[in-house]
Parts: structure tokens; C-alpha cells; sequence
């Protein structure tokens, strides 16, 4: 069920409601059920598939805390990936082994075994990895193992954050979800605030920038489709995928509130950044710090005395994130870029911090700020391009022709404006979402103004909720 | 400020900005939308025309029922066929007016599924549509449902889609020219409308069985007011045509079913379809006439009703 129909609008209150009126020790069945009955609403079979996840990783762990075994370790996790790899990347794997021997046959074999077309189980990507992280966690001995399988169940399951994340630790979120919750005004208050800029971002801004984004993808291979045009898509899309992505981690956030849990946030006002580096941390923060915990140190971090091996370490990474969010050449290049713009960060940090310092090109001056957040997006933008393509020889014509950007530089006032418009309006809120609050509202002091604004907003939200409001894009991830 | 003092606030303020949206959203509706303005002539009329036409932009964009005796044209841009039969039921049942004629759009595209997926103007046809029955029919699914009563309560979730049709309905290129396209304008143009807008890049939603059910149904609710009904084709271009017949093959546009639904009912057709197929400059686009094919078209159509229903 998507945060964005008419379903949840339904499901929601009802979860709560009985939550709260019901004792605290059959809570976390009621949200066990609810969680189990919101990913079944998608596909019911697919359950079979998280509930496979939940036994080995909780059995796993049973015996990771008895014995510490490098052996159940290592299998703990093969089988918990196995489905991962099994559902996701089984297809690409397959048209890269004809490939390679297309490569070396000079023809175009093709396996005459197949297994037909396989759905990818939404929302795989993120329970898995949140499997992997309770069996390593209970074999590194940072948290105790969960002898309720009831609640490790809806630790895997918990709705609000399933399909899309936050990967949350189960260090983190396990004890919040056993915590006796009372009604308070603060969760429900914060929570309806985070949810109604969700569906603001979602409705009001992502579903309305995917129009334009897809208009124009739709013809990149037109002659008529400008480098400039290209250009200003690919900003949309990466303001898009930002407000898209922010939204579902907003309601989600929002919707575990009001069960008094707390989630971890994803995104940090990722377009302040004024490096490659840093954007990492603020953009899709939890899954950064899933592979930074669970791959990037385990391989030995960066090594000192040893570039090449931290080399592979970084670019290794990268390529986990890239495809992790699918399986095809683009991801594999959005990783591989990914990974070369951090190393050529870390190779260049102390030359250019040098020479900064000799021009007075600090970061606490407007011009030098703003020059250094223009630098940073610009790459991330490169990263889009490989993103957001369907395909490989896709990414190359974009690449062709937003190259040639002055060549056929005509810019059209209704795309600047729609752009300019939804870049003002998104770093607004960004802007005003201080004090370490995640949402722009506390900015608001006069509580008169401040309720005349959420109402607002949600009649705002009605008037654009007309279009058919499209899935979550991370949902495919 | 208590929380319990916020609530009612936010409550009051809600109600009250609800309400002026409303208020805001009717006026416009009533001053400006062609659809209620439409609707309001007819329930106006004293007595029924002896010519009712019925249908989407099609009907809309062809003919002058002012060059037509005794006629009317309930017709709108995306009207689909279950739409037509609630409001024909409206005005056969409620309003107790029945033409002698009524001429049911059969165009090829007129049971594409999108028609019914993308319905507008709920706040109009919210009034006539019986979405329980179409629950209980299965023709709609629960989501459906919830959403109509959505816009039952808040009708102005459409105000931008309101101002947006209006907008359109009033300047839509009545006077441009298909013929001034280029080829590759007319092809792209086509094919877009049809693949993505009108199929969904489906060639199997060229027919929907409850499109297609409910211009039964429609035939029989006619026939039970002794109303007599003529099936109606009316003008396309080559280029729609074969746009049709490529992506969906000629298979599926040979014997359409509608066609075959007239025929069981005795119904007779009258085929304007491809009369004006290479007179591009009748249209401003592959399927719409402009104000010249309007004007020929009518009076095609006006001496075939003279002819055969004797109507100086």
C-alpha cells in the first residue's frame, strides 16, 4: 500500500486508533499484522519472502550469540543476500554473461535455460540489508540477540519504513518499538507535521516535476530536444528525486511518530554541500551508513600507506551503492562515477585546500560557498544522467548533447520558471527547517499564522492531489 | 495555546477556508465551464429536441446543432460511454425529456479504456453517475469509489483542471489547419495521442468491455422510452486511421464491436468516418474538425436527416 492513496489516508488513523486503545503487550502484534497486511497489499506472496528473511537472520543470530562462528556468519548472510541477489540481479547477471560471450564469440548467444521474467519484491533491497545488519551486529557483539521473534519479525517489517527505508539498525529501532508508548500531543503533533510536508513534497512538487522530467526524456532522441532543455530536466529530475525520495522519509518518519518511534533521517539538506564527499553524508544518509558499517570497514576503510587497496575499497563501495539501487550497466556507472569523484576528492583535498587558502577562498565567504555547493551539485547532476536513463546508450546522448549545451541554447521561460520555481520552493523549506527539526513549521512562531499555514498547505495538497499521484521512485529500488 | 485549543482552531480555520474554496470553486464552475452551461440549455428547453446527439469531442467539434432543426448536442470533450448513459438516463428519467432521435457516438476509439481512467469533470457528472452501481458491477474498484466520494467532499480538488479544460475548450485551435502540419508533425502528432494518451501504449484498451456494456445498456434505455437510436461515425483522418491500424492491427479494427452491438439491435449506422480522411484542412488535428470541416460536415449531416427522417 502506497503512503500516497487513499488506502493509507485510511489505514493510518485506523493502526493508531486501535494502538492506543489496546494493552501494551499485544501492541506489537497489532503492528505486526498491520505491517504483514500493508506489504500484502501489494502482493500477498511476497510475504513468504520477507517472513524467509525474518527466520533466517533471527535464527542466525540464535546461534551467532551461543557461538560465534564465522562459518553461520558468512551463510547467515549468503542466504539473507540470496533472495536479494536471486530477485534483483539474477536477470542482469544473465545478459552480462551473454554479453561477455557475445564479446568474446563475436555472435549472440543466449542461454536456452531461463526463468522467465522475475518481479522484483518491493522494498527487497532495504529488509534485506536490515537482516544483514542484525546478524552482523549480533556476531560483532554490539547488540544482544532478540529472543522475541515477534518483535525481530516486526523489526524486519515495521510498515512505516519497509518499502523504502530508513534502514534503521536494530540496535536503534528495536528497543523503541518494545518502549510502552503513551498518547502524547508532541508525537502526534510532530508526526502530522512530518507527514503533511511529505505529501506536500510528494504531491505538490515530485508529481508535478516528473511531468516535465518525463516530457523530455520521452524525446531525448527528438533533434528537437536541446542540450539546455536536457540540462534543465536533469536538474528537475535530481530536485524530483529529492523531494520524491524526502517525502516518503518524511511520512514514514511522521507515521512511526505517532507510535512514539522515532526513524533515523535520510537527508540532510543534501544541496548545501560543498563537496562530493559531504553529499554523501546528507543525501540518503542511512543507506551510507549501512555500507560504510557493514562493507567499506570490514574491507579496512582507508588504509594508511596502502592508495591502491583504498582505491579499491572506495570504488568497491560505490559500486555496491550503484547497483544496489538496480541492476544494469547505468547503475554500475553511477557507482563507478560515484567512486572516482570521491577519490579525486580525497586525492585533491589538501592541494586545494592550499590553494584556497592562499586565494582567501574560504568556505565561510558567500562567493567561494557558493561556488564550492555550485561545484558539488553540478557533479551530482553528472551522476543523474546515469541514473535516470533507461539505458546505457541513452546516458551517452544526453551526455552528446548536454555537451553541446551553447550549441542550441534556447531556453524556454515556462521550463526556467518551473525549475526556478520548484529550486525557491524546496530550499525554502529547507531553509527554514531548523533548530533540529526536520520540518519548516517551527519557524512559524505566531500560532495563529502557523495553523493558517497548515491549512493551507493541505488545501494546497488537495487542489494538486487531481493528478493521478505516481508511486514512490525509490520503490523500485 | 492549549493543544486542545489548536485543534478547534485548526478545525474552524479549515472549515472555514473549505467552505470559501467551495464557494469559489462553484462560481467558477457555473460562470465559466461549457459542460454546465450545456447542460443547463437543455434542462431549459421546454420540450425535448427531436434530435438529441450524444458523445465526446468528437460530436463536439463536428457539428452546429444551431444549422440542425429541432436538435441538440449533448455532448462533451471526453464524455465516454458510461458517462453518456447516466446522463442520458438523467434526462430520460429525471428531466422526462425524450427526443425521437438519439444518435450514439460509434467511433473506433470511442471504448478506449483511458476515457473512463482519466474522467474530469467529476463535480458534473457526480451528479448523474451511480457509483455504488458501478462498485456492485465491478466496473470501478473500491479505490475508485472512496475517490468519487473524495470529490463529493472536496469538489474543488478539480478547480485546476477545470480552469486548465476551460481554458482549452475556449481556444482550441478551431481555426488551425491539419493540412499546415508538416509529415512528421501529423505522424508524431498522431502517434502520440493515440499510444500514449488514448492506449496507454496498450493496443488491447482499444475496446473496454464496460465501455462497451454500457453503450449496450444505453441502446436498451432508449429502446425502453421508444426512442429510436442511430449509431454514428463521424469523421477521421488517413492518418489516425492507419495509426490505429498499425499499432493495433488491422485485425482488431475489422468488425468492431460496437459495430456488431448496433447490428443486433437493428440499429442503423451512419458512417462518416473516412469521407473527409484526406481533407486535412477540415481538421486541426488527426481526429478533431476545425470551424471549415464543422461547418461542411453539418450540412452533410443535415441533408442525410432531411433525407431520411424527414425533417425540413
Amino acid at each position: 500500500m502506497g503512503f500516497n492513496t487513499i488506502w493509507y489516508i485510511l489505514f493510518l488513523p485506523l493502526v493508531v486508533g486501535v494502538y492506543y486503545l489496546i494493552n501494551h503487550k499485544y501492541r506489537w502484534i497489532l503492528l505486526l499484522l498491520a505491517s504483514y497486511f500493508f506489504y500484502g497489499f501489494y502482493e500477498p506472496t511476497f510475504l513468504l519472502l520477507m517472513f524467509s528473511i525474518t527466520l533466517i537472520a533471527y535464527f542466525a543470530g540464535f546461534i551467532l550469540y551461543n557461538k560465534k562462528s564465522k562459518t553461520i556468519l558468512t551463510l547467515g548472510v549468503i542466504l539473507v543476500l540470496s533472495h536479494l541477489l536471486f530477485f534483483k540481479y539474477f536477470e542482469w547477471f544473465y545478459q552480462v554473461i551473454n554479453d561477455l560471450l557475445g564479446l568474446f564469440t563475436n555472435s549472440n548467444p543466449k542461454f536456452s535455460w531461463s526463468f522467465g521474467y522475475i518481479i522484483l519484491p518491493i522494498g527487497i533491497s532495504f529488509y534485506t540489508f536490515q537482516g544483514i545488519s542484525y546478524i552482523v551486529d549480533v556476531y560483532k557483539k554490539r547488540i544482544k540477540r532478540e529472543t522475541h521473534l515477534g518483535y525481530f519479525a516486526l523489526y524486519i517489517s515495521f510498515f512505516p519504513q519497509l518499502v523504502a527505508g530508513p534502514i534503521e539498525s536494530p540496535g536503534f529501532l528495536i528497543p523503541q518499538l518494545k518502549n510502552k508508548v503513551t498518547l502524547r500531543w508532541a508525537n502526534f503533533s510532530e508526526g502530522s507535521k512530518l507527514i503533511l510536508l511529505g505529501f506536500f513534497k510528494k504531491i505538490v512538487i515530485a508529481d508535478n516535476l516528473v511531468i516535465f522530467v518525463n516530457n523530455v526524456f520521452n524525446k531525448i532522441d527528438s533533434p528537437t530536444t536541446g542540450g539546455f532543455e536536457i540540462y534543465l530536466a536533469l536538474l528537475a529530475f535530481i530536485y524530483f528525486l529529492y523531494n520524491d525520495f524526502s517525502a516518503y522519509c518524511d511520512i514514514a518518519m511522521g507515521s512511526a511518530r505517532y507510535f512514539g518511534i522515532e526513524l533515523s533521517q535520510n537527508f540532510f539538506k543534501p544541496f548545501s554541500s560543498i563537496n562530493i564527499r559531504e553529499i554523501w553524508t546528507r543525501w540518503h544518509a542511512t543507506l551510507s551508513r549501512w555500507v560504510k558499517l557493514y562493507i567499506f570497514n570490514p574491507m579496512g576503510g582507508i588504509v594508511r600507506n596502502n592508495t591502491l587497496r583504498t582505491l579499491f575499497n572506495v570504488l568497491f563501495v560505490f559500486i555496491v551503492i550503484g547497483l544496489w539501487h538496480g541492476a544494469s550497466y547505468n547503475f554500475f556507472f553511477f557507482g563507478l562515477l560515484a567512486g572516482v569523484y570521491m577519490i579525486i576528492d580525497y586525492a585533491t583535498k589538501n592541494i586545494r585546500l592550499k590553494f584556497f587558502k592562499r586565494i582567501h577562498f574560504t568556505k565561510n565567504k558567500i562567493i567561494p560557498r557558493f561556488i564550492f555547493k555550485l561545484t558539488t551539485v553540478t557533479s551530482f547532476l553528472t551522476l543523474g544522467i546515469f541514473f535516470r536513463a533507461s539505458d546505457f546508450n541513452e546516458s551517452l546522448t544526453i551526455i552528446k548533447k548536454v555537451t553541446t549545451f551553447y550549441g542550441d541554447f534556447n531556453p524556454s521561460f515556462e521550463l526556467i520558471a518551473i525549475v526556478g520555481v520548484t529550486i525557491l520552493v524546496t530550499e525554502s523549506i529547507n531553509y527554514f527547517s531548523k533548530d533540529g527539526k526536520f520540518h519548516p513549521f517551527s519557524s512559524i512562531k505566531n500560532n495563529y499564522i502557523r495553523i493558517l499555514f497548515y491549512v493551507l498547505m493541505i488545501v494546497t495538497i488537495l487542489v494538486f492531489s487531481i493528478n493521478e499521484s505516481a508511486s514512490f521512485y525509490y520503490f523500485r529500488f | 495555546m492549549t493543544y486542545k485549543r489548536k485543534i478547534i482552531l485548526f478545525l474552524i480555520t479549515f472549515l472555514l477556508l473549505h467552505a470559501a474554496m467551495v464557494s469559489v470553486f462553484f462560481t467558477i464552475t457555473t460562470k465559466t465551464s461549457s459542460l454546465v452551461e450545456n447542460q443547463k440549455h437543455f434542462e431549459s428547453l421546454k420540450e425535448a429536441p427531436k434530435f438529441l446527439f450524444t458523445g465526446d469531442s468528437h460530436p463536439t467539434r463536428s457539428i452546429n446543432e444551431n444549422e440542425i432543426n429541432n436538435s441538440f448536442k449533448l455532448t462533451f470533450f471526453g464524455e465516454g460511454p458510461i458517462l453518456t448513459y447516466y446522463r442520458l438516463k438523467y434526462v430520460l428519467e429525471e428531466l422526462q425529456l425524450k427526443p425521437e432521435y438519439v444518435f450514439l457516438q460509434a467511433d473506433i476509439s470511442r471504448f478506449s479504456a483511458n476515457y473512463f481512467r482519466y474522467a474530469e469533470n467529476q463535480f458534473f457528472y457526480n451528479n448523474y453517475v451511480n457509483y455504488s452501481e458501478l462498485l456492485e458491477e465491478e466496473v470501478i474498484n473500491n479505490e475508485r469509489y472512496l475517490k468519487s466520494i473524495a470529490y463529493q467532499l472536496f469538489p474543488y480538488i478539480e478547480i485546476k483542471n477545470i480552469i486548465k479544460k476551460n481554458n482549452t475548450v475556449k481556444t482550441k485551435r478551431g481555426l488551425q489547419k491539419f493540412s499546415d502540419f508538416s509529415e512528421i508533425q501529423k505522424q508524431v502528432n498522431t502517434e502520440l495521442f493515440i499510444k500514449h494518451k488514448l492506449l496507454s501504449n496498450n493496443p488491447e484498451n482499444l475496446y473496454y468491455e464496460d465501455a462497451l456494456i454500457y453503450f449496450r445498456k444505453t441502446i436498451e434505455l432508449c429502446q425502453s422510452h421508444q426512442i429510436k437510436v442511430i449509431g454514428i461515425k463521424y469523421p477521421v483522418t488517413d492518418y489516425y486511421l492507419n495509426t490505429l491500424k498499425h499499432f493495433c492491427g488491422e485485425e482488431m479494427l475489422k468488425n468492431p464491436p460496437q459495430d456488431k452491438i448496433l447490428l443486433e439491435y437493428n440499429i442503423p449506422i451512419w458512417d462518416f468516418e473516412k469521407q473527409y480522411q484526406v481533407k486535412h484542412d477540415y481538421f486541426f488535428d488527426s481526429h478533431h474538425m476545425n470551424e471549415n470541416g464543422k461547418a461542411a460536415f453539418t450540412a452533410v449531416l443535415k441533408n442525410k436527416i432531411i433525407n431520411e427522417l424527414s425533417e425540413k
